[in-house]
């Protein structure tokens, strides 16, 4: 497991608890410091198992789920995980604290794809649009714990 | 994350390097103030941003060149994104960027 900083044994704990599934092939652990410096990410792109993703696409994955946890969601730290089950990997995200309810708003008018309104007139933010064209699926669990992306390969 | 100005006459051109991020958010706000700056007082009609030196960009930076676009449009200015590389490009495809932007390989 990579760790970025340093995190609460009570959030260290959740988060281990969170990385309890089979078929795992990666995964990291972030601070809020480190989620606002930029070399995590590319720290991750380094120690990412090749061929399960375009290292392009998992950049765009990392920088969009760790702006929306910094910027929309306050996280003070940050669970990441990977794993692969058939045909599908899993990447996921466990906030502490979870995610505000907006998130869904925002998924819902991710998926109408309303890419065309958004890059002419900035109404709402391009993240997750983009992310949308990259995965199959974006899903929260119902307490906001947790945005998984879903890649079918 | 450095950016360089040169101006030629009227022309403005930018050269951004590096990885672009929300980490940058400042650097962003700041290249948005200076360039539609210029573009305001009329003193600069055409902008060009030199991407050959950036490795990768988020939305974020989608979000600071869109806005910078719309102001320049706005002063009936041309716009022109060169030399993106390949991931750039897929990004600037997924948005469709080439139907508001000029984007010269």
């Amino acid at each position: 497991m990579q760790k970025f900083g340093v995190i609460k044994p009570a959030e260290e704990n959740m988060i281990r608890e969170s990385f309890a599934h089979p078929d795992l092939f990666y995964t990291a652990m972030m601070d809020r410091e480190a989620l606002w410096t930029p070399q995590t990410i590319e720290k991750i792109l380094e120690n990412f198992p090749k061929g399960y993703i375009e290292e392009g696409d998992l950049f765009l994955l990392l920088a969009e789920c760790i702006a929306n946890s910094v910027l929309h969601g306050q996280a003070e730290a940050l669970g990441f995980h990977a794993r692969e089950r058939h045909d599908v990997v899993l990447f996921s995200f466990f906030q502490i604290p979870p995610m505000k309810p907006s998130i869904k708003t925002v998924l819902t008018i991710a998926r109408e794809g309303r890419l065309r309104e958004c890059s002419e007139d900035l109404s709402s933010g391009l993240g997750f649009p983009i992310l949308m064209h990259l995965v199959h699926r974006i899903t929260t669990n119902n307490n906001l714990t947790k945005l998984q992306l879903w890649l079918r390969r | 994350m450095p950016f360089k100005f040169k101006r030629e006459k009227t022309e403005l051109a930018v050269y951004v390097s590096g990885v672009l991020t929300f980490h940058q958010h400042k650097e962003g706000e700041q290249l948005v103030h200076q360039i539609t700056s210029l573009v305001d007082t009329g003193e600069v009609t055409a902008v060009r941003i030199n991407f050959s030196e950036v490795l990768r960009m988020d939305s974020h930076w989608l979000g600071v060149l869109i806005r910078i676009l719309r102001r320049v449009k706005e002063k009936n200015a041309v716009f022109i994104i060169e030399k993106p590389n390949k991931d750039i490009c897929r990004l600037f495809d997924i948005v469709e960027l080439n139907r508001i932007a000029e984007i010269r390989p």
